[in-house]
């Protein structure tokens, strides 16, 4: 081989992607030929860097814990099913059914018809819309300081029509921290205002509610006293509206962020 | 039915999550802005997993997945100027300083990466279609079928954008480089393959 062929070959063989009769080839003209073996190190150092770079990128140790429970989130959402399980499920279905049916002439009695979220979700809706019903403020938190506190980063929503007074940490015992921001509507009455929380998905439970599929997101809509509430997950977040604004009028807010 | 699911998903996906947020963090150049894209790639596939063909590439599906969502994410935050927080009074410089400011502008997305700045400097001058195909090769240790796979380009053309990527990040590690846009002009030749 001469330093024309070799020369094209240095990046394959850095990949491994060369089978051994080309891998030997070319080892044996690297060690006889001062120029590739130059061009070989230079790529070799910079492969090494690429390695350490991988190696100490620091992956944070709860990614998955993270990730299990976004999908918690997930978990009790309708999920689409492939073809070829339907038949499957039908039948699976009608043998469920009657035990089913038995199941929830009972549980109705004991619990509300409908959960948006796992039972074993860490914070309440209806106890986030109490403390907005009884005026009680957490410790007011510069919007820039709020992720450190957090422990996560917010996504924002766009809410162009709403002005923000505060923003806060709400905490409970061992509950995830919640961002909350306190908004008044733009040259209304100051009695038009609309609280926010926000949280990682899977963080806010709902233990009943109207669900409801509003501009692609599932929305859980309902209201404590006379506040009205809608709870839904977007881009890995939980968002809860808590608000003396109708239902209508929340839907059509949620429909725009 | 949900927990054999949710298992066959994990089973799959789970062991790449640490190849993901390689790449995810050295497209991005941060932690948290990696993490939240990490964290939407896994939801994203798990609501489409229904689609997922059992028995392909379950790495290739996951970061193709994921590469959209870096896409959308750039995509919606440059679409919305106006309208960047829950607040639009909002300082524009408070808002540059946040901790997910990197996913608000491409040019300013590779700051705040401490693990090798020169290698992040170098990198973030790259085109995305030079810089997926390294950061698959490098980060994820992907073949060159994978990756082609992946980016929906034949082989040949990831093997000759990796070899212009090196190139390039050799030249800019060595401080050899001209203007930013000669990467971007060795893609655009190369796509006219």
């Amino acid at each position: 081989m001469i330093c024309t062929d070799v020369r094209p070959l240095l990046e394959l063989l850095a990949d491994e992607a060369l089978d051994t009769k080309e891998t030997a080839l070319i080892v044996d003209h690297l060690k006889s030929c001062a120029q590739c073996q130059s061009q070989w190190s230079q790529l070799e150092e910079l492969k090494e860097r690429f390695r350490r770079a991988s190696k100490a990128t620091p992956v944070p140790e709860d990614l998955l814990r993270k990730i299990g429970r976004a999908l918690d989130g997930e978990g009790t959402k309708r999920s689409p099913t492939s073809p070829l399980s339907r038949p499957l499920l039908a039948f699976a279905g009608a043998a469920a059914a009657l035990a089913i049916i038995g199941f929830f002439t009972i549980a109705a009695w004991l619990q509300p018809p409908w959960s948006v979220r796992r039972s074993t979700a860490l914070a309440s809706a209806s106890a986030l819309v109490d403390a907005v019903a009884a005026n009680r403020s957490e410790p007011l938190v510069e919007r820039a300081a709020l992720p450190l506190q957090l422990g996560y980063n917010l996504v924002y929503l766009a809410l162009p029509d709403w002005k923000l007074e505060h923003s806060a940490v709400h905490r409970t015992d061992s509950v995830t921290a919640i961002a909350r921001f306190d908004f008044v509507k733009k040259g209304a009455a100051q009695s038009e205002h609309l609280v926010c929380y926000q949280a990682p998905a899977g963080t806010i439970h709902a233990a009943d509610g109207q669900k409801k599929l509003i501009a692609g997101k599932q929305v859980l809509l309902g209201s404590r006293g006379n506040l009205h509430y809608a709870l839904w997950s977007q881009q890995g977040r939980d968002y809860l509206f808590v608000s003396p604004l109708s239902s209508g009028s929340l839907e059509q807010l949620i429909e725009r962020v | 039915m949900f927990n054999s699911r949710r298992k066959q998903f994990e089973t799959l996906t789970w062991p790449l999550s640490g190849d993901l947020f390689r790449f995810a963090y050295w497209r991005l150049g941060n932690r948290q802005d990696a993490e939240d894209v990490v964290q939407e790639t896994f939801l994203k596939a798990y609501r489409s997993f229904h689609t997922f063909e059992r028995g392909t590439n379950a790495r290739a599906w996951m970061t193709r997945i994921m590469i959209n969502v870096i896409k959308d994410t750039f995509k919606r935050r440059s679409q919305q100027p106006e309208v960047l927080a829950l607040d639009d009074h909002i300082d524009e410089i408070e808002f540059a300083q946040s901790s997910s400011a990197a996913l608000q502008n491409p040019e300013t997305q590779l700051t705040q990466n401490e693990v090798d700045p020169q290698l992040l400097e170098a990198l973030k001058r790259l085109p995305s279609a030079l810089l997926h195909p390294l950061l698959l090769r490098e980060f994820e240790d992907m073949t060159y079928n994978d990756i082609a796979a992946v980016l929906d380009v034949p082989v040949g053309t990831v093997m000759s954008r990796l070899f212009r990527a090196r190139q390039l990040v050799r030249r800019l590690l060595s401080g050899r480089s001209g203007s930013p846009d000669d990467a971007a002009t060795e893609v655009a030749n190369d796509d006219l393959h």
